[in-house]
């Protein structure tokens, strides 16, 4: 569910902790900042339980715009409305873009550092293992559901493994996950 | 051209752009510099590359690349115009979704797309990382155990996620990698 649930959980966080939490994840966000956000929201926090987590990622993936943005609009939305919303993506935005317009101001003054683009490779590689690692645990909190694990491998093969184009994976699999999920609900 | 018009059409550009990255900004990449580079001639082949090495280095969610993109058509005001652009068409869409999705949290169909969203969305999460650890590994096995290595960490413990890129970072710094 995307709407709070008071029941056993710590208190819901007010607008200057999002901004705060989002500006955080986001300075940390080397090599995708997705990983940070779920350690931050889910395991450090407390705010959204997997399963809540693997909903609302759901929904700002098939959005379009930046997956993490719209996270940040969502999950500030459901503690704090459009306060929440404005806060977090401004604490997931202003960090960032200081530190790029920096980059880009060394760069071109200085031009290419010694030993910066081996730090880099090391960092992407540990990036693409946070995101695989991530993508493991949304699967753990699937448990049971064997049907939609099934699916999620399916899509993992054709899309990771045969290169299929995103766009065209999501269109034909959703309508039949989502129809098998229709006979299921109720 | 002046100034006011070159912002406007950075703004109309971008905002559309936002629009139809579904899947990321990564999904609209190409689009971008078609855009860049071929339609507006904002700049070189090269120096789309080198703001795109730029976006990389640096944190955030990767989309900041037009912020960029932005300060090279016309300086601070454009990267601030092209930010506003790439994020507020997305956004209010989001906001709307999002509280559309609340107020219909116990219709059918909302639990059935929800529900349906889940496995393709971990799919695609995963189907990301293989595709960006075989480009970074690019047969180096070191940086392959890199990944391995930080993605077995992830899952067994909660460490911070800080910890293994701090710690793969400073191997390739050291030449290790």
């Amino acid at each position: 569910m995307l709407d709070p649930d008071s029941a056993g959980r710590p208190p819901s966080p007010g607008v200057a902790s999002l901004f705060f939490s989002f500006l955080r994840i986001s300075v940390m966000g080397f090599g995708g900042v997705m990983p940070l956000a779920r350690w931050m929201l889910v395991e450090k926090r407390g705010w959204l339980t997997p399963q809540e987590f693997n909903e609302a990622v759901a929904l700002c993936q098939f959005l379009p715009g930046g997956n993490v943005v719209n996270l940040a609009v969502v999950i500030g939305n459901r503690f704090c409305g459009i306060a929440g919303a404005v806060v977090s993506v401004i604490g997931m935005m202003i960090a960032p873009c200081c530190i790029v317009l920096a980059l880009a101001a060394l760069y071109s003054r200085y031009g290419a550092v010694a030993g910066v683009t081996e730090t880099l490779h090391g960092v992407s590689a540990a990036g693409a293992g946070l995101v695989a690692g991530m993508a493991f645990k949304m699967a753990l909190a699937m448990k049971g559901e064997w049907a939609a694990l099934g699916a999620a491998l399916v899509v993992f093969v054709a899309v990771g493994i045969f290169r299929v184009p995103l766009l065209t994976a999501v269109v034909i699999l959703s309508p039949l996950t989502i129809a098998y999920a229709w006979r299921r609900v109720r | 051209m002046n100034d006011g018009d070159e912002l406007l059409t950075l703004a109309g550009a971008i905002s559309m752009l936002s629009l139809i990255s579904v899947g990321g900004f990564n999904a609209v990449l190409p689009e971008a510099h078609r855009l860049a580079v071929d339609v507006h001639g904002w700049m070189s082949e090269e120096r789309f590359a080198d703001l795109f090495a730029i976006a990389q280095a640096a944190p955030g969610p990767n989309l900041i690349m037009v912020t960029l993109l932005g300060f090279q058509v016309s300086g601070l005001a454009g990267a601030v115009v092209a930010t506003l652009a790439i994020l507020l068409p997305t956004s209010i869409l989001a906001y709307i979704v999002s509280r559309t999705w609340t107020r219909f949290r116990e219709a059918r169909w909302r639990k059935a797309i929800q529900a349906g969203m889940i496995p393709v969305t971990v799919g695609l999460i995963a189907a990301a990382a293989l595709v960006v650890a075989l480009t970074v590994a690019d047969s180096n096995w070191r940086l392959a155990a890199v990944t391995v290595g930080t993605a077995a960490v992830m899952v067994m413990t909660r460490a911070h996620p800080l910890i293994p890129l701090a710690v793969a970072g400073a191997l390739g710094y050291a030449g290790a990698l």
